[in-house]
């Protein structure tokens, strides 16, 4: 059968395809539209996936939307009259927003595809969230846990996934339902934290190290535990049910001081920056609270020794490594793309496992399902801009020459193979550099990134070296493998890996398989037998604002307007001039190098 | 392959043409799950038309000064 799966019009859409059970692409939609977080119907990447398997789209035999949006409708609509007059407001908005083309999704669907109707199917969101981390997992039997902010009722739902042989089960047990949901609790915290909700939680979680929890009885008294072990929050704390501009009231600001505004400075040296950082630590602590307590009490009801993680809040990677180290769990599963965009693989999964019924299959345990690189682009690309491209005449050759880059404190962009599913640069799309100096990571953030100077930069190591590194758990090996763990840095190469150490002392490490992917291990083996130490600091290959680069000419665009000194795409090397990389890392006025991305960043 | 681009118009109506049965399900759906709920059905039901109206509006712009003039 050929499945295809979508999801879209909240954040990051993004499309799946299914052929005989196995995926042959997934995408999401801003890699292809260039448009950070696409929300937008995924038709780039839908044209990608049926391109890919060389399909028309009526030879489908199903498409399958990840959610319900007339549910969702409901859901909206009911929220607004419980919390009348008080929602007179955001009321016209959230009807402006929802009545649009959200609410038409089969129609849609089938004016882009000219799919019958017959073949267009609607999951549960977070039955979608659980398809996809249990049904990607390498596990037969596991709990299920999801959790974002919320899908058509529910925020958080827990549940049990079966594959034995031939039939498969992803049976939701219990739901937590919107107002009450940990998803928005972080969400307004990020928002009183004055960064952008839906992509500036990964900035309230680094800023969460430099602060102490000494909040953290005021938040638990916002989340009110229930006996039966989930939570209520205090809704006179919170505005994000009745108001569409803000999240959280002034009662929030009466606890906790007054927000940050987003465009000031933030540094958690100071005592300002570390109120803020205080509140993040709370917060953080909070959530991990919760979720430990929720994950241990479900692996004494099921009595698996696997869980697999879904929805938004399963990006926290220290939040998840608590629940691998306390919980009772011996494995820990998050697919690469646990959000809203790996909900297409979940609905497609879904579809073909339990609505078809056809048989089971092991998912190939990796995330590279999208677009292939073409190295020649960049030669043709390069070579139309003047600087100087080789072609190298094999690997070998290749990984010496970016070993030796890196050793000479150059950084790289590395691109390979096809674009990874997810949020998380893991390999194939990554900005690489020697992990050793805290120097490095500051000319990153400075020169490249144009970022926040307290986030962390993330290492990846070969999975065999991984516990010499850090401090792993049992299970924490599978946790790195899409970087969904935090794990302490071992105290003894904390020096020697400044650049990638938070200030907590931990890393959210990438643990490489060479089965998976054999070209970034040789790479990392090869730095590791120059320099002693087989581990690179691994980012994103973007600039702020903008999406991870997906073409050969995206890269060497990124390349063109940032301080990477190197770019390499297959067998083809791109190095800038060193006068040009002084003058980018100078801050020297440029004509386009990192101007706009500036801009961006201080925006 | 390249999805086939319909024009605006064509795919506004074929959005307007297949929302009825969606409507039905909502609508039969809130009917069925809860009975303090049922007075919310014909709201349900007037709104999902308005919307539709406005998706008419959007994609058939010859239509949209008629369209305003209701509200």
């Amino acid at each position: 059968m050929k499945i295809l799966g979508i999801s879209a019009h909240y954040h990051d859409s993004a499309a799946a395809l299914l052929v005989d059970g196995m995926p042959v692409a997934a995408v999401q939609e801003e890699r292809i539209s260039r448009r950070k977080n696409d929300a937008a119907f995924p038709v780039g990447a839908i044209e990608y996936c049926l391109n890919q398997a060389g399909l028309e789209p009526e030879e489908l035999d199903a498409v399958v939307f990840y959610e319900k949006p007339m549910l969702k409708f409901e859901r909206i609509l009911t929220m607004a009259l419980r919390e009348w007059p008080r929602t007179f407001s955001s009321f016209p908005h959230a009807m402006k927003s929802t009545l649009g083309e959200k609410l038409w999704v089969k129609g849609l669907i089938k004016s882009w595809l000219g799919v019958p109707s017959d073949k267009i199917l609607f999951s549960e969101h977070h039955r979608s969230h659980a398809a996809a981390a249990m049904l990607t997992a390498p596990t037969r039997d596991a709990a299920i846990l999801t959790a974002d902010g919320v899908g058509e009722w529910a925020a958080l739902t827990v549940g049990r996934g079966k594959r034995a042989g031939a039939k498969v089960e992803v049976d939701l047990l219990r739901e937590i339902r919107f107002p009450h949901s940990l998803g928005m609790l972080y969400s307004t915290f990020t928002a009183f934290l004055g960064f952008p909700v839906n992509e500036g939680e990964y900035k309230v979680m680094g800023l969460a190290s430099y602060g102490s929890p000494r909040f953290a009885d005021r938040v638990r008294e916002i989340v009110e535990r229930t006996e039966d072990g989930g939570f209520r929050l205090d809704m006179r704390y919170f505005e994000y049910h009745t108001n569409a501009k803000r999240s959280f009231s002034n009662r929030l600001i009466d606890v906790f001081g007054p927000p940050r505004a987003p465009w000031e400075p933030l540094d958690p040296t100071s005592t300002e920056g570390r109120r803020f950082a205080d509140v993040a630590s709370s917060v953080q602590h909070v959530l991990e609270e919760i979720l430990v307590e929720m994950c241990t009490r479900l692996r004494k009801e099921l009595d698996v020794p696997d869980l697999c993680l879904g929805g938004g809040v399963a990006l926290n990677g220290v939040c998840n490594a608590r629940i691998l180290r306390e919980s009772g769990f011996e494995r820990v599963f998050v697919p690469p793309a646990p959000g809203d965009a790996g909900c297409a693989l979940g609905a497609a999964l879904l579809a073909d496992r339990v609505f078809f019924g056809n048989p089971d299959r092991d998912f190939p345990d990796h995330p590279y399902w999208g677009p292939a690189l073409d190295p020649q682009e960049l030669f043709r690309v390069a070579r139309e801009d003047g600087l100087p491209a080789e072609e190298l005449p094999n690997d070998d050759v290749v990984l010496d020459r970016v070993v030796r880059e890196l050793q000479a404190g150059k950084i790289v962009g590395w691109m390979d193979g096809r674009t990874e599913f997810g949020p998380r640069a893991l390999g194939n799309r990554s900005i690489l550099s020697a992990p050793h100096t805290a120097e490095q990571r500051d000319r990153l953030n400075k020169s490249i990134k144009f970022r926040e100077e307290f986030r962390p930069f993330a290492p990846a190591v070969p999975t065999e070296h991984a516990s010499t590194y850090f401090e792993l758990p049992p299970g924490g090996h599978r946790l790195g493998r899409f970087m969904s763990g935090v794990f302490p840095v071992r105290p003894e190469h904390r020096d020697r890996l400044a650049a990638v150490t938070h200030v907590d002392g931990t890393a959210r490490l990438q643990t490489v398989d060479r089965d998976v992917s054999p070209r970034f291990h040789a790479l990392l083996e090869a730095y590791g037998r120059k320099s002693g130490l087989p581990v690179l600091l691994n980012t994103s290959f973007n600039l702020a604002g903008e999406p991870i680069v997906n073409r050969a000419v995206e890269g060497y665009s990124t390349f063109r307007r940032c301080a990477i000194d190197m770019l390499v795409a297959g067998r083809c090397v791109v190095t800038k001039r060193a006068d040009r990389t002084a003058e980018i890392d100078s801050g020297a006025p440029e004509e386009e190098a990192g101007l706009n991305a500036k801009e961006e960043a201080a925006e | 392959m390249i999805l086939k681009r319909r024009g605006k118009i064509r795919r506004g109506l074929t959005v307007v043409a297949s929302a009825a049965p969606s409507i039905a399900d909502l609508a039969r759906g809130m009917w069925k799950s809860e009975k303090r709920n049922r007075w919310l059905v014909p709201l349900v039901v007037f709104l999902c038309i308005t919307g539709l109206v406005l998706v008419l509006a959007s994609t058939v712009e010859v239509l949209a000064p008629f369209i305003y003039t209701i509200f």
